[in-house]
């Protein structure tokens, strides 16, 4: 089960990871970006060229973070409107971590920006400040001094050069340059050209091109205004520039302007740099401040907004996962209590919420399996059920069944075909409809209620019907069925009806009387007849005339009533004896014109009509016996039409073809009298006439043929007057196979 | 969910988030312009001759006080006319000047256009723009593969502006947000002519 179940949960949980991969790898990019960010901050010189992208991205990677958890939050409210199965539970635990952790968050970021917002307040110190102003300043003072000397000589240079002539004027410069012992000193004309120059070391034979003043500084000089300004000279020099105009003494000579370069001494120059460079420090730094603070505002600001919607997609995330299982549970539940019982779970690993979700799986399987079995064995039962029904229906015995209340519940068809009646409509009803809605059955009613009341085990009974087609016997017997808890069942009523049986048995008992009053009679007649015969031999002679003719006629008496009696007792045995028969191919039609021809012949007033089926098949049968069975029922109907004025025998031959039911029918019909209802039930039975003379066998043995050949009989009177004889043959091969199995 | 607190929150932020820009970029005092410009060709060296106004406000007086360099960079684009298709780029170049304040002597420093050059010192800062806002007869030498054809037109195009990416990290992401340390000329077009004394 473990193993098998192994592929799903694995793709399940690369599933997982997918959905949580791009948020992670934002989360990643953004803590790697936050970081650079920080360094830059703090002056690296690595990711100082990169801060303005970094913070752009980092800008960006908050704004889909917040994109992401808005929608993910816009979702769960939906789903918490829509009354999704778990979308509460997920917005509670999901407000629950939120707030557990931007409490914290918010809390470290407010103390951290107030702690370092002071902390860098605190750096710059106004003594340290004004220290950095003094020193400035003194250096400022310091170089102003020599500034001054240095203006004030210059001065006195173009004092001494305003009617210089141009001519000479090098050499002038030099010695000027020598005495007040300068660095370099250019003589510029109005244009700006450079007039003369004369620079330390130029003396040496090199020439060094003077160091020009910007063009502001010279238009200032070429005013008239003087110009003194200290330069920085790379990087830790400093010079001084003088620029004064030499106002000439004639009148329309053109103005020039004397530049004095001096630089500064090595050690007035660096420790005035350094002055410099620390003072433009701290005022860097210090102007900074304001920028600094900013920028670690606004890196704590994002990483403390990235760290709070981080933790927020981890509350969503963490909630959705927790209330997940929760939410298969209810919903499996829920789908349970629907009656379905299919549902399995996915089980998440490890905790007591899987051990829950696995011993819901296993709840459901058992329930699902109970649910089987009891499916199975409904629809045993039903199977059953139909086997017994089916049993019941193709039974040939009636059953009929009563619930202990005496309601009729179960009947088959053959309980119908028996009792005639309509079962159906009788379902649930007492035995007291049955014997309301049909009166023939009342002597059935009564007996079985008789035997119900008794309550008895089991019972038997024989029950007489009085009937349209004569009197029927019902074999009944009754079984009650065993009840829940001890109480009293139902019955169950199982009847047949054994008219035909009784009738079997009654013949059976004549043929065996027959037989043996044949054989007990038969015995003594002929030594009977033999005596007579012999007193009349011996006797006849010795007596007078008048006692040997009353002998004669007592001998001739004995002797014709002993023959009358072998006559009547070898047709009893006839009856009695199961003849032999011989089968062939027979034409029934041919046989009865031949026998109605026989009867034609003599004198006699009957008129004979022959409808015979020209589509009758051949039968399979003994000729002989067939041809008695005609001949008797032939000599009973003319026997009975004695009396008739214009007797009429109707003999009709007809062919009864219908899927599973060949048969051959045979009609005789007369316009006699018909039967008295007194012998209309032992019609069949021997020695029942009602003519004086005969054996009163012969409807017995056309009873006796036509059941040897599988066939059936029976006789009616006709609504018109007169009776009727039907003979039933068996058409076809399976008649004649039967005849034949019987016979062997 | 249109009228749900949430999705109208949302839309109000936007509102006043595109509102604070639109602001943000019309609230621009002074800003840098190319007074003038003109240029020529001559003998495959272009001339080029510009004044350039660049006022700086006191924000950024303030900070060049307290000796944050400034960058000013000034594009020069030389485009061959195209009525048919965009301008080509025939050359183009670059320049970068920093202004610093030199507390000690009080002057500010304006280093050369080229690396090695020295640095230029003013005892105002108005001189010291005036000097950078000043193409005297700037050239550019055009190389004999670059084609030159006197009976076509060509463009100049000329661009300055203050470059916050030079600033102290710190400052960047104030200066970005502050329309005061935005300026810019925005490219100006000025004809070439040819042979021009």
């Amino acid at each position: 089960m473990k193993e098998a179940s192994f592929p799903g949960q694995s793709q399940k949980r690369l599933f997982r990871l997918t959905r949580v991969s791009p948020l992670a790898v934002l989360a990643v990019l953004l803590a790697v970006s936050l970081g650079m960010m920080s360094a830059a901050t703090q002056n690296s010189a690595v990711f100082g060229d990169l801060y303005s992208l970094l913070l752009v991205l980092n800008i960006l990677g908050v704004v889909l973070l917040l994109t992401l958890i808005l929608l993910s939050v816009r979702k769960l409210v939906r789903q918490f409107r829509a009354r999704v199965m778990g979308s509460r539970l997920t917005l509670r635990l999901f407000g629950l971590f939120v707030l557990l952790s931007v409490i914290p968050v918010a809390v470290v970021y407010l103390f951290s920006i107030q702690a370092f917002n002071r902390g860098i307040d605190n750096w710059f110190d106004v003594r340290i400040e004004q220290a950095l102003d003094s020193a400035l300043a003194l250096g400022r003072t310091a170089l102003d001094t020599t500034k001054e000397d240095l203006t004030r000589k210059a001065r006195d240079i173009a004092t001494e050069l305003d009617d210089s002539p141009r001519r000479g004027l090098l050499p002038t410069l030099n010695g000027l340059r020598e005495q007040y012992g300068l660095f370099e000193l250019t003589l510029f004309g109005q244009d700006g050209k450079v007039i003369s120059s004369s620079t330390q070391g130029t003396v040496r034979g090199k020439t060094v091109v003077p160091d020009r003043p910007g063009e502001a500084v010279f238009s200032q000089a070429r005013r008239g205004e003087l110009y003194a300004g200290i330069e920085p000279l790379g990087e830790s020099g400093l010079q001084l520039r003088v620029l004064v105009p030499v106002v000439p003494r004639a009148v329309g000579a053109p103005l020039r302007v004397l530049q004095v370069i001096e630089p500064m001494p090595e050690r007035y120059a660096r420790l005035g740099q350094n002055v410099q460079a620390a003072f433009a420090e701290y005022e860097k730094i210090f102007y900074l401040r304001g920028p600094l603070k900013f920028g670690f505002t606004l890196t704590l600001s994002l990483v403390a907004l990235s760290t709070l919607l981080l933790s927020i997609w981890a509350a969503i995330y963490a909630a959705r996962r927790l209330v997940t299982p929760i939410r298969d549970l209810a919903e499996g539940t829920r789908a349970v209590a629907r009656g379905d019982y299919s549902q399995q779970l996915p089980v998440p690993v490890g905790d007591e919420l899987g051990i829950l979700v696995q011993s819901f799986n296993v709840m459901t399987r058992r329930i699902q399996r109970a649910q089987g079995e009891i499916t199975r064995g409904q629809h045993e039962a039903e199977i059953q059920r139909t086997y017994l029904e089916t049993v019941l229906t193709h039974l040939s015995s009636g059953v009929l069944s009563f619930d202990p209340r005496g309601h009729l519940r179960t009947h088959n068809a053959a309980a119908h075909q028996i009792l005639g009646v309509d079962l159906l409509s009788g379902e649930g009803k007492t035995l007291g409809w049955l014997s309301e809605a049909h009166p023939a059955l009342a002597p059935f009613v009564n007996t079985l209620r008789e035997l119900l009341r008794k309550a008895q085990t089991e019972w038997q009974a024989e029950i007489t019907l009085p009937g349209d087609a004569g009197r029927r016997v019902l074999m009944v017997r009754g079984t009650r069925l065993p009840g829940l808890r001890g109480r009293a069942g139902g019955h169950v009523i199982v009847f047949d009806d054994i008219t035909a049986l009784i009738q079997a048995q009654r013949d059976s008992a004549w043929g065996e009387v027959a037989r043996r009053l044949a054989h007990e009679i038969k015995n003594p007649l002929t030594p009977i007849q033999l005596s007579a015969e012999r007193i009349r031999h011996k006797c006849m002679d010795g007596l007078p005339e008048k006692e040997r003719a009353t002998l004669d006629r007592a001998t001739h008496t004995i002797v014709q009533q002993v023959e009358a009696m072998k006559t009547m007792v070898n047709a009893f045995s006839e009856y009695a004896r199961p003849a032999p028969m011989h089968m062939q191919t027979v034409n029934l039609n041919q046989l009865v014109q031949d026998v109605v021809e026989l009867y034609k012949s003599r004198v006699n007033p009957v008129r004979y009509q022959l409808d015979l089926d020209a589509a009758l098949p051949v039968l399979q049968a003994d000729p002989g016996q067939l041809r008695q069975v005609l001949h008797n029922l032939l000599l009973n109907a003319t026997d009975a039409l004695i009396a008739t004025d214009s007797p009429l025998l109707q003999i009709r031959t007809h062919f009864v073809d219908e899927p599973n039911n060949r048969w051959v029918e045979l009609h005789v019909r007369d316009n006699g009298p018909g039967f008295a209802p007194s012998v209309m039930d032992h019609l069949f039975e021997p020695y029942v006439t009602t003519k004086d003379k005969g054996t009163g066998l012969g409807l017995a043995i056309v009873k006796k043929v036509i059941e040897e050949h599988n066939g059936t009989l029976w006789a009616g009177n006709l609504k018109d007057g007169g009776a009727n004889f039907t003979i039933r043959l068996p058409a076809g091969a399976a008649g004649a196979a039967l005849v034949r199995g019987k016979n062997v | 969910m249109r009228n749900s607190p949430l999705g109208s929150a949302w839309s109000w932020l936007v509102v006043t988030m595109l509102l604070a820009l639109l602001l943000a970029v019309h609230v621009q005092a002074a800003n840098f312009s190319v007074k003038t410009a003109q240029s020529y060709i001559k003998e495959r060296v272009l001339h080029v001759n510009a004044r350039l106004d660049l006022p700086l406000n006191a924000d950024i007086e303030e900070a060049l006080g307290k000796g944050i360099p400034i960058d000013v960079v000034v594009e020069i684009n030389m485009f061959k006319h195209r009525w048919w298709w965009q301008n080509k780029l025939i050359t183009d170049q670059t320049l970068r000047r920093r202004i610093q304040f030199h507390a000690l002597s009080r002057q500010y420093l304006v280093s050369g256009l080229h690396e090695h050059d020295a640095s230029e010192s003013f005892g105002s800062l108005s001189q010291a723009l005036v000097h950078i806002g000043t193409l005297d007869e700037y050239l550019m030498h055009l190389t004999p593969k670059k084609d030159i054809n006197p009976t076509s037109r060509y463009v100049l195009q000329l661009r300055a502006h203050l470059d916050i990416e030079a600033l102290p990290t710190l400052m960047r992401p104030l200066a970005y947000a502050s329309p005061a340390w935005r300026l810019n000329t925005g490219w100006t077009e000025w004809p070439i002519q040819f042979d021009q004394p």
